[in-house]
């Protein structure tokens, strides 16, 4: 059986080559640091550095308080996040109305995880309802957040997701990039967008010709369609 | 940070392939004078016959490897009858005639504005252009449309499916007509880099839209620190993201755990390669007889390999000399690769300083980290029950990450696009989206 | 505004409202722990709680300034800068944080900057510049940024000489962000007290330039915000800046690739080095590059500053005007225009408006189809409108705009007649703005030129008594276009149209204006008289008779030769004179008893001018004109001529070098056979 790929990779450049084959080990690692460094993960960095040999051109220590941020938004520590953010730099909150409106309702969702129903309300009432009074979009979600406290157990509820570790990560991911976006940083980690344009590709070499080929479904392990491996081989 | 993004996507563009830079006095249409700078030129004839035009084309074909080529004229004088055609046009092109009035050829005309391709009659598509008047013609490689701009300003498209390799042509028809040409030595009217600029934020946005499992980013460096056995970033990781998942578990079961391959990573770091030898042949005491079998011939000999260098790197010379006479021969005629390998290796013993020697990079900790790579990859396999259909399929001895996967798969189908565009349009490359 | 009067509208009954007192309560008492006697400890906590309840809150930032925080606050910072000691620990958050929360009282709600500026705190923040500790430096520069960017900033007090050093000083800092933050403040120096030179007195332009080449965009913005703000109509910065190649060479590199807020910055910056008089040749071709970016510009977003660098681009050049024409700007500007107030935030509605009208003026000044275009998209009606506008600057662009729609002819009979633009028009002539008044006499020049039902709506709405008003201004400008707007409105006006006019422009003020000190009004003066004259007798009649044939004799003044009058003033006169000779025996006997005769003999002679022979050849020509009932006069008339030399000169003329002259000629001799 042969690859499809080998037979119809054009290979006329080096660097094309090499991404046929395989790709340098070096560039990969590259891509894990600088994820690493752009969300965050600053103990991580520094593992990776020592173990890996990787370095970087961004100074760990100076993503230090983004990490200490980052941790306390998904330990629940809103507060604590907040009071962070406008020691480095009280503007990202000021102008990032989005931003600012997320983490209160944060705070909200964490008063409601912690069952703190009387104290929910008054925040939700004291701090959220102008800024929902501002934007409707914001009154939605506002509303939708309030909806946990009519259900006995949250949990099994149709707005179960505010209470989910996803909600906490997204959260902590756009603080981060407001951080990064205020300190002419690059917002974005390269590997979603390399991930995204794989997907893209793979859309648009399906529009540009009927051949099938091995198409990567699972973006998580990389499983590619067997069946349309199949349908070229047959001659 | 944005700024320097914006230059090195100025360089990007520009083609590795040559690309037009002055007229081809080597074989123009008559009637025709070039300046000495050939860049600028002029009709002397006097155009009264439909076969009296003299049209002259760049020195090279529009490159194939751009995402938007383009180029302008400048009518200095409109002549007589003000007869100018501007556009592209194949090699075989006859250069007493229009480009437009024959096939594989496209022009704009400056009489009546009109688009011209393959016939003697135009198409209504532009304003006409009389002296004084820049006009550009561009052309879209991955769209595979022509355009036409005047004064700067974008007049739509005028032909799509363009095909052939094309050359920058002009067409000359009555007396005293003088065009200028600019292939992009001095500033375009157009504003092209604004164009490219917006494309390329077209693209990026859709490339936006596409929707990836929430978590796929975490999961694919995840599994690529497993693979590779960074265990200490791994766990920080963990914890920095407060992912408390317990892997020791189903890592018991295999033939060695992360924590092993770990280990064997850190020595090899360390120079320590019997350390990594011994613990090898610890967890699979079959291996201590059977080091050329797959999947660890390759570890062992890298192993063997690896140690040859920590001795030169010891300046233990003789101690050096004795282990290959013993070790390097268990190796020997197993392949080509692996006998082409230890020729370079033992060639470091012609050198007094190993290390800036051509073999010079088998010395660096970047040779250490790939041989620590190939040796846990053979752990990885071995310690797979199920052995993963792609890695075998795709003809490579060592497995992938999902990450290296998702990569390669990236270079291939970008790959295909092109191919698919008859290789037209800019050449991916994997590095720009790293660096 | 209202605070937490009612609730989220879907959550019913269900949840307790607090109640509005309650949350200002916990404010009167966080104020109060802020106050004097309070230990630093428990001050510095509450003053950062204090600090994170307001950032980015209005209701709550309402709330606090209501209570008197901002007072508190900036006590807090005076008193921790008036101890002589360094500051220690506590004291330095206390001053941080003090920075910050005055910062962001300023941000987002006018009470709050208002009470901000009323604290005296801009005096405390500028000092802090000078710190030695950076934190405090960037602390207090981000602070002051706010304020000079809040809605109030125009009522701050100009920074003195020495905070402008300051800022200049952090422009080179390493912390690039903060020397970012530093040239924003210093943009707006420009923008609202125009400090440019102060700030230049100091090198401060070089150390601005520097952060256009910095990697971080944030600071190339701020940078290049201060460059626009400080070579905006200065001519002497422009030319600064663009003597520096590496400068302008990376300004035009962001101006084709950067996003679309660095692209309009480098345009503004580029369009003030190219748009200086006599600026050199390869800067003023940067207008022409700029030209298709600014368009696409105005395509993608509507930003206040592109209408205003479009206009700037195009000012005093054709061809880039028929350009942008081209590329459909004036149906984008129309189109953006007509839905002005939704697509601007409220404090740039005017600063929108102003350039939209004027760069839709400055395109159709010469070009009918752009002027076609406006009225297709029916753009007419808002510009009249904007001609009433309560802000000056909007009346003056509007003004400008109805310049050049009128004059086209096609313009008037339509769209601006139906408009009635003659109403706003004319009271514009009264306008405080010499600018504006000036324009709107041009304007009116144009609109009474030709079509009379325009010209009966002026004279009853009472233009000419404002024109006339104008024509005794000590502004030249002004008395010019008044006095030309009334020459056009008497072109070929009928009789009673010509009565209405002098009876609102008075005798004596028709000879002052012939008397005028400006040759260039005097001229228009002329040219009344000789439209007035122009016709039938009774049209005549009026003017000799005034004071005895006082303007003949002012004719009589300005044509003689010692007069110094130019070619230009005697080709009028000589026309004036012409036209009375075409009335009755009596005016034709006026002349020829006049001294005007000899001055019409030396105008034959004039070698200069054939206008001039032309004319004075006219006048022979009517004077010898028979009538089939009174041939004798004409005669007599004939002989006085003959005598004083006329036939002589006209028979050695009939070679003239100009045609014209020689078929007058020709013709005037034939009555002396």
């Amino acid at each position: 059986m042969k690859d499809f790929w080998s037979e119809d990779g054009p290979g006329s450049s080096t660097s094309s080559k090499e991404g046929f084959a395989g790709v340098k080990k070096e560039r990969m690692n590259r891509l894990i640091m600088n994820f690493f460094v752009t969300e965050g993960y600053v103990d991580a960095a520094r593992e990776f550095e020592r173990e890996s040999g990787t370095t970087t051109e961004v100074n760990l220590e100076t993503i230090k308080d983004r990490m200490l941020i980052r941790r306390a938004v998904q330990k629940g520590e809103v507060e604590d996040a907040i009071d962070r953010v406008n020691d480095l730099n009280p503007e990202i909150l000021e102008h990032d109305s989005k931003l600012f409106f997320h983490l209160q309702q944060q705070r909200l969702i964490e008063l409601i995880r912690r069952k703190e129903v009387d104290k929910a309300l008054l925040f939700a009432q004291e701090y959220l309802a102008p800024l929902g009074e501002e934007n409707p979009g914001f009154l939605e979600e506002l509303e939708r957040t309030l909806a946990l406290l009519a259900f006995e157990d949250p949990l099994v509820s149709p707005v179960k997701d505010l209470l989910g570790v996803q909600r906490r990560q997204q959260a902590a991911s756009e603080l981060n990039s407001a951080i990064l976006h205020a300190q002419c940083q690059e917002k974005e980690p390269k590997l979603p967008n390399l991930i995204k344009l794989l997907k893209w590709s793979q859309n648009r070499l399906d529009d540009l010709s009927d051949t099938s080929y091995p198409k990567i479904e699972n973006f998580e392990t990389g499983e590619t369609s067997r069946s349309s491996l199949q349908t070229p081989m047959v001659e | 940070m944005l700024g320097s993004q914006a230059k090195n996507r100025m360089i990007e563009t520009m083609a590795k392939e040559p690309s037009p830079s002055q007229l081809n006095t080597a074989n123009y249409g008559n009637f025709l004078k070039v300046s000495k700078d050939k860049l600028s030129v002029q009709y002397i004839g006097k155009g009264s016959h439909s076969n009296d035009v003299g049209a002259i084309q760049a020195d090279s074909p529009v490159p194939s490897d751009v995402l938007v080529y383009y180029y302008e004229v400048h009518v200095r004088d409109a002549g007589e009858r003000g007869v100018i055609a501007v556009g592209f046009a194949d090699f075989h092109f006859r250069l007493s005639r229009q480009p437009g009035w024959e096939p594989n050829s496209y022009g704009y005309h400056a009489d009546d504005g009109n688009k011209f391709h393959n016939s003697g009659k135009g198409e209504e598509y532009g304003p006409s252009f009389v002296q004084g008047d820049t006009v550009g013609a561009g052309i879209h490689l991955e769209n595979r449309d022509i355009f036409f701009t005047k004064n700067g300003k974008k007049l739509g498209v005028a032909f799509s499916n363009v095909k052939a390799t094309l050359f920058p042509t002009v067409g000359l028809h009555s007396q005293n007509e003088h065009v200028e040409v600019n292939f992009g030595a001095k500033p375009f009217q157009f504003d092209i880099e604004g164009m490219i600029a917006e494309e390329r934020e077209q693209r990026q946005f859709a490339v936006l839209q596409s929707e990836i499992p929430a978590n796929a980013c975490h999961n694919i460096v995840c599994s690529y620190l497993k693979h590779y056995g960074y265990a200490d970033t791994l766990k920080a990781f963990d914890e920095d993201s407060f992912k408390d998942q317990l892997r020791s578990n189903e890592e018991n079961l295999q033939a060695f755990s992360l924590e092993d391959r770990k280990r064997v990573r850190n020595m090899l770091f360390e120079g320590n390669i019997e350390g990594a030898r011994q613990l090898l042949i610890g967890r699979q005491p079959q291996l201590a007889h059977s080091q050329t079998e797959t999947p660890f011939l390759d570890a062992f000999f890298h192993l063997s390999v690896q140690q040859f260098i920590e001795l030169l790197r010891q300046e233990k010379i003789s101690e050096a000399v004795e282990h290959a006479r013993t070790s390097f021969s268990t190796f020997q005629g197993h392949s080509d690769q692996i006998d082409q390998h230890l020729e370079d290796v033992l060639a470091l013993l012609a050198y007094k300083d190993p290390y800036t020697s051509p073999m010079g990079y088998l010395m660096t900790t970047t040779q250490r980290e790939a041989v620590a790579d190939a040796i846990n990859s053979a752990m990885l396999e071995a310690s797979s029950n199920v052995p993963t259909p792609y890695a075998s399929s795709g003809g490579s001895k060592t497995s992938k990450s999902v990450l290296e996967k998702i990569l390669v798969q990236l270079c291939r189908v970008q790959a295909e696009i092109r191919r698919k565009n008859e290789n037209k349009g800019e050449i991916f490359n994997l590095e720009d989206h790293i660096a | 505004m209202t605070v937490m009067e009612e609730g989220p509208s879907s959550s019913g009954g269900a949840i307790y409202v607090p109640h509005e007192s309650f949350v200002r309560k916990r404010a009167e008492e966080a104020v109060g722990e802020l106050k004097e006697g309070v230990e630093p400890a428990k001050k510095k906590s509450t003053l950062r709680a204090l600090r994170n309840e307001i950032i980015g809150d209005r209701t709550k930032k309402f709330t606090f300034v209501k209570e008197g925080a901002v007072q508190a606050v900036s006590k807090i910072l005076r008193d921790a800068l008036a101890k002589p000691a360094g500051f220690d620990a506590t004291t330095t958050d206390l001053v941080i944080q003090s920075a910050a929360t005055l910062g962001s009282f300023s941000c987002g709600l006018e009470l709050g900057a208002e009470a901000v500026i009323e604290s005296g705190a801009v005096t405390d923040l500028t000092q802090l510049l000078g710190s030695s500790d950076t934190r405090l430096v960037t602390a207090a520069a981000r602070a002051l940024r706010l304020l000079f960017q809040s809605s109030r900033a125009s009522t701050l007090a100009p920074l003195s000489d020495s905070a402008i050093l300051l800022l200049i000083k952090l422009l080179p800092l390493e912390d690039e962000l903060t020397a970012g933050v530093s040239a924003s403040i210093l943009a707006k120096c420009c923008e609202i007290h125009g400090q440019q030179d102060r700030i230049q007195s100091f090198g401060g332009l070089k150390a601005v330039m520097r952060l256009l080449q910095s990697k971080l965009n944030k600071v190339q913005e701020a940078g290049m915000e201060c460059v626009a703000a400080m070579t905006s109509e200065n001519k002497e910065l422009a030319t600064f800046v663009s003597m520096d190649t590496e400068a302008v060479s990376t300004l035009l590199k962001l101006s084709k690739t950067g996003s679309s807020s660095t692209k309009l910055l480098a345009c503004r910056c580029i369009t003030s080095i190219s748009t200086q008089p006599d600026a050199p040749e390869e800067i003023e071709k940067l207008r022409m590059h700029l030209l298709p970016v600014v368009i696409k510009l105005l395509k993608q977003a509507y930003h206040p500053h592109v209408p205003h660098v479009l206009a700037r681009l195009l000012y005093d050049k054709q061809k880039l005007q028929k350009i942008a024409y081209d590329s459909n700007a004036v149906s984008m500007l129309t189109a953006w225009l007509l839905e002005a107030p939704g697509a601007s935030p409220p404090q740039d509605q005017k600063y929108v408006k102003e350039g939209l009208l004027t760069a839709i003026g400055i395109i159709s000044l010469h070009n009918e189809d752009a002027r076609r275009s406006v009225i297709e998209l029916k753009g007419i009606r808002t510009i009249v409108d904007a001609l009433r506008d309560e802000d000056e600057r909007v009346r003056a662009a509007a003004c400008l705009c109805a310049k050049s729609l009128s004059r086209s002819r096609m313009a008037i009979k339509s769209s601006l007649f139906d408009a009635k633009i003659d109403g706003p028009l004319l009271s514009l002539l009264s306008d405080p703005s010499p600018q504006v008044q000036q324009t709107a006499s041009a304007t009116l020049c144009n609109l009474v030129l030709s079509f009379n039902p325009m010209k009966e709506n002026i004279l009853a709405a009472g233009g000419v008594r404002e024109l006339a008003m104008l024509s005794k201004s000590m502004d030249s400008i002004l008395r010019l276009h008044s006095t030309w707007a009334i020459k056009n409105l008497l072109c070929r006006a009928n009789r009673r149209i010509k009565e209405r006019v002098m009876e609102e422009l008075t005798w004596p003020q028709l000879l002052t204006l012939l008397n005028d000190s400006e040759p260039d009004v005097q001229i228009q003066a002329v040219t009344i008289v000789r439209n007035l004259v122009f016709g039938k007798m009774e049209d005549i009649e009026p003017v000799v008779q005034y004071k005895n044939g006082e303007v003949l004799s002012i004719l009589e003044r300005l044509l003689s030769p010692s007069s110094g009058s130019s070619a230009k003033i005697r080709e009028h006169a000589i026309y004036a004179v012409s036209n009375i000779c075409s009335g009755s025996d009596k005016h034709k006997d006026m002349i020829i008893q006049s001294m005007i005769l000899s001055s019409v003999l030396q105008c034959l002679r004039d070698e200069q001018s054939s206008e001039l022979r032309v004319a004075a050849a006219w006048v022979i020509i009517n004077l010898t004109w028979k009538d089939a009932d009174d041939e004798a006069s004409a005669k007599a008339r004939i002989e006085r001529l003959r005598q004083m030399g006329f036939e002589d000169q006209l028979e050695s003329m009939k070679d003239d070098s100009s045609l014209d002259v020689k078929d007058r000629v020709v013709e005037a001799l034939r009555s002396f056979k």
